[in-house]
Order: C-alpha cells, then structure tokens, then sequence
C-alpha cells in the first residue's frame, strides 16, 4: 500500500469529530460517527473500496455481525454488534432495522481499524457507539474467556505473496500464451521454491517481469527470465 | 457452473492434508510443497489409501445415481485404475508389492459392511472451498481452505459427512476425538450451508483380518475454533519459513530422507 495512502487512514480524527457517550461501566467513552470512517475510507481509495455483511446473527438481545471490507486488494473482517433496543414495557422491539445498522456500522468501524484508521480510539479498546454490545469473540463462538485463550502473541508483518499477486502472475502468463509449467519451472529456478510461497517483493518482481514480456517477444524472455522455457 | 477442485486449487490456499504435513514434520512440509522438491519414491501406503479412497468413491457414486449397491467390481475398477495412474508414474512404489492384495482384501470388507443397506447418499468427494478466519484477531487470510468432503449421506433429519480412512490399525479414542479432518469437515459442512451435521469415520484397518470401523463422532464450537488456531498457527510458521525437521519413526517412510539426511 503506497505510504500516502498509509498517512490518510492513519491521521487522527479531528477532536471536534470526537463525540461521547456514557459506557456500560459508567465510564466516557469516545466515538466517532460512522460517516466520518466513511469519508475516510473515500478520501484514501478514491472511493474505490466495497463492504459485505457476511453474517448476521441474533443471539438474544444482542445483534453480532461480520463484515468484509476490501480495499486496494486488502480484505479487513470486522465484528461488530448492537442490542435490540425496546420499549418501556421491554417487549416491543423499537426498530430491529435501525439496531441492525448500528450493529453494522460497529463491524465497519472494526474493519476500518484494521486498517488503521481511527486506532486512537481503540487505545483501551472501548466500545464507540451507543448500544454496542461489548467485543464478541472474533469468530462469534463467545469462547474468549474460555481457559484455553492465550493472548494473542505479536505477529510480525506477512511476508509470502498475496492471493491478488498469485492471480496476477497467472494471468498475466495466461494473457501472453505463456505454458504455466514453465513460468512455474522458471520461478523455481530463479527463486528457489514454488511460485506460491514467493515473498511480497518476489512476486512483484515476478509481475513487473512478466507484464514487460509482450506476446510480441517471440521468445518469451524478458530481463533475467526466460518465461516461454 | 461449478468450480471443480483444480479450479478452487488455483488461487493462494491450503488444505488439511497440508496442515496435516506440516504438523507431522515442517521440513517434509518445506521439501513436499515450498521447494516442490522431487520425492525419491511414492510410498505404498499412500498408493493403498488413494486407490482404495477411489474404490469408495465409485460405490457411493453409483449408489447417488440408481439408489442402490452396484456390483462389487465398480469398487475394484475403480480401485485399479487409480494404482495403474501409479504404476505409470516414473517413480518407484516402495514397498508395493502386496497392494492388490491388500485392496482387494479392503474393498471386500468394506462392500460386505455397506452393499445391503447402502446410505442416502448425497454427495461423493464434494469439493469446497472457504476462508479461513483467524479465531482471535477476525482477520480473514490470503489463503483459503480448499478441499473435498469424501462423503455427505442424509439420515433422518441431517446431513451426516464421512472420512475414509486407511490405517495400520484401529483409531484411539483421542484420534477420533481430536482429528483435524473431521473438525474442518463440521466448519465446512456449516459453511457450505448443510447445518449441523454428524460426523462420521469410516475406517479400513489394513490388519491381518482387515475389518471397517465405523465411528459416530462430533465437534464442538471450541474444536472447529482450536482448528482454525491450528491452521493460522501453521500457515504464520510457514510464512515466517519454520521449517525444522521431526526425527521418529516415521522418517524410514518418509519420500525425502535423503534430501533430508544431506541438509
């Protein structure tokens, strides 16, 4: 991801975005308008960047959510969640459609983070909006209080290719009537192992390579490769 | 249309099998799959479960289509082609010289357990494919899980999906409980829209009288969670290139020992 784009998601939001709400435990917690996460997501992709509910559920009171957001070939997972607000008789279910968004816009805020933006508001990991029920386990199972959680252990950043970039060397070796048993001969030759445990950077050699080795080459060779074997 | 297994096998994904390597020996894991490195025999065992898998495969098939149990020989057709694709290959069997033997043995126990009540059989080898999420950050990875179910029967009011299995010997209770395919078979089974299903192992013990157990089992929520642990701990070693070797008693049938031995 190009570091401007890294320097947008990543700005704070300005302090008179900032709104506020009481938590469960009495305590303030701060939380920005979902709309303005939007903006933000705008602003860095050009607005080139989708989001799909890929689950829902009801389970009691609470409304739990997942959803996928992708962006410049990146897909973040949030889970978001929302109670069912009712009325004074606590029976009457006010408006599910307007819990169910909210449950929605709590996934999308999580999602978001991933990304970056908003993170300084997750300092403590508070909820932000009101009704949002407290963070469900990732996987909607409610086992993160179990005895077998263990913290998660910090990750250091991936290094194998990504799934876009596997795509893209076969398509582009598909696209110029490359033999794909070559292409994958001529990356373990080059690089010492199978195309799809390439790093990052590999692959994007491999990409920039491949996309400079017009059809009309004839011999299919291009800088240090030979892709038509 | 409908994406076959090779088509779901072209994107970035792993299966349980590969897991299942990784776990046995990181570095079999690191010769079989990132290097592709070349092995130096097929081992026999692998020849017996494949070709008696496509014996299987070819009863529960037929029965799909007509409803009942086909004659014997569909299995051991089926059962033979598969070893004849293994015998063309330019590496040797190890150890192959009783496989006939020893399938035909299998597929007949196995055809005398199931040909009088054969099952409502659903789907044969169905293929899936399905992300993984990481249990604690929610993350969903690069890498997909792809596979096939081996079986999917409907039994009164739910699916029941099947594992075929060659083994030396009978499963322990703690193989039954805790076998990685089976857990991922209850995640996907979910996922593919099939509700909570049974599971269930169909074993072939490869004993002097070969004999089919057939084991009735489940997972919980905490199982199918501590698999995708497993499978995002595994695939976060494989990226970070961890690739260390198990010495045991397993490494005499290993395909790369030599290799192996030299590093």
């Amino acid at each position: 991801m190009k570091k401007e784009i890294i320097q947008i998601l990543k700005r704070p939001f300005a302090q008179e975005l900032i709104r506020h709400r009481q938590g469960h435990d009495g305590k303030q917690l701060d939380y920005v308008p979902v709309q303005h996460y939007v903006d933000r997501l705008h602003e860095a992709f050009d607005h080139d960047w989708s989001f799909e509910l890929t689950r829902r559920e009801i389970l009691g009171d609470q409304i739990l959510v997942e959803v996928r957001l992708t962006a410049a070939g990146l897909i973040k997972t949030g889970i978001g969640g929302a109670a069912i607000t009712r009325g004074e008789d606590n029976k009457t279910v006010l408006s599910l459609a307007d819990d169910i968004k909210m449950a929605e816009a709590d996934g999308l805020k999580r999602a978001c983070r991933l990304l970056g933006i908003g993170s300084e508001l997750y300092a403590s990991e508070q909820d932000d909006g009101s009704g949002v029920i407290s963070s469900p386990a990732a996987n909607g199972n409610h086992h993160q209080d179990g005895p077998h959680s263990l913290p998660p252990s910090p990750l250091p950043p991936r290094e194998r290719l990504t799934s876009a970039q596997l795509n893209a060397i076969k398509t582009i070796a598909r696209k110029q009537n490359l033999d794909p048993a070559n292409v994958r001969r001529q990356i373990k030759k080059d690089y010492g192992v199978e195309v799809e445990y390439l790093t990052k950077r590999q692959a994007s050699e491999v990409i920039t390579d491949l996309d400079g080795n017009k059809p009309s080459n004839g011999n299919g060779t291009n800088g240090n490769h030979a892709w038509a074997g | 249309m409908t994406t076959t297994l090779a088509e779901m096998r072209d994107g970035l994904h792993v299966s349980v099998s590969q897991i299942k390597c990784y776990l046995r020996c990181p570095r079999q894991y690191q010769f079989r799959y990132v290097l592709g490195a070349e092995p130096e025999f097929i081992p026999a065992n692998l020849v017996l479960g494949s070709a008696v898998h496509e014996g299987l495969a070819a009863y529960y098939r037929s029965v799909m289509a007509t409803g009942d149990s086909p004659e014997q020989d569909v299995c051991r057709a089926a059962f033979y082609g598969t070893l004849v694709g293994f015998r063309k290959n330019k590496l040797p069997i190890k150890d192959g010289e009783g496989i006939e033997a020893q399938g035909e043995a299998l597929l007949k126990v196995f055809y005398e357990t199931v040909y009088e009540d054969p099952p409502n059989v659903v789907g044969v080898e169905v293929p899936f494919t399905i992300d993984i999420n990481d249990p604690v950050s929610g993350e969903i990875l690069e890498e997909r899980l792809v596979g096939a179910l081996d079986l999917v029967v409907r039994e009164e009011n739910k699916h029941v999906v099947g594992e075929h299995k060659t083994a030396a010997k009978k499963w322990s209770r703690a193989q039954i409980k805790y076998d990685i395919q089976l857990s991922a078979y209850k995640l996907v089974a979910r996922k593919l829209g099939l509700g909570e299903v049974g599971l269930r192992l169909q074993l072939l013990t490869k004993t002097k009288k070969p004999k089919m157990i057939v084991e009735n089992t489940d997972r919980t929520d905490r199982d199918e969670r501590e698999f995708l642990e497993t499978v995002v701990g595994v695939l976060r070693a494989i990226d970070a290139q961890v690739f260390f070797p198990i010495r045991n008693g397993m490494c005499c049938g290993c395909a790369f020992q030599l290799r192996c031995s030299s590093t």
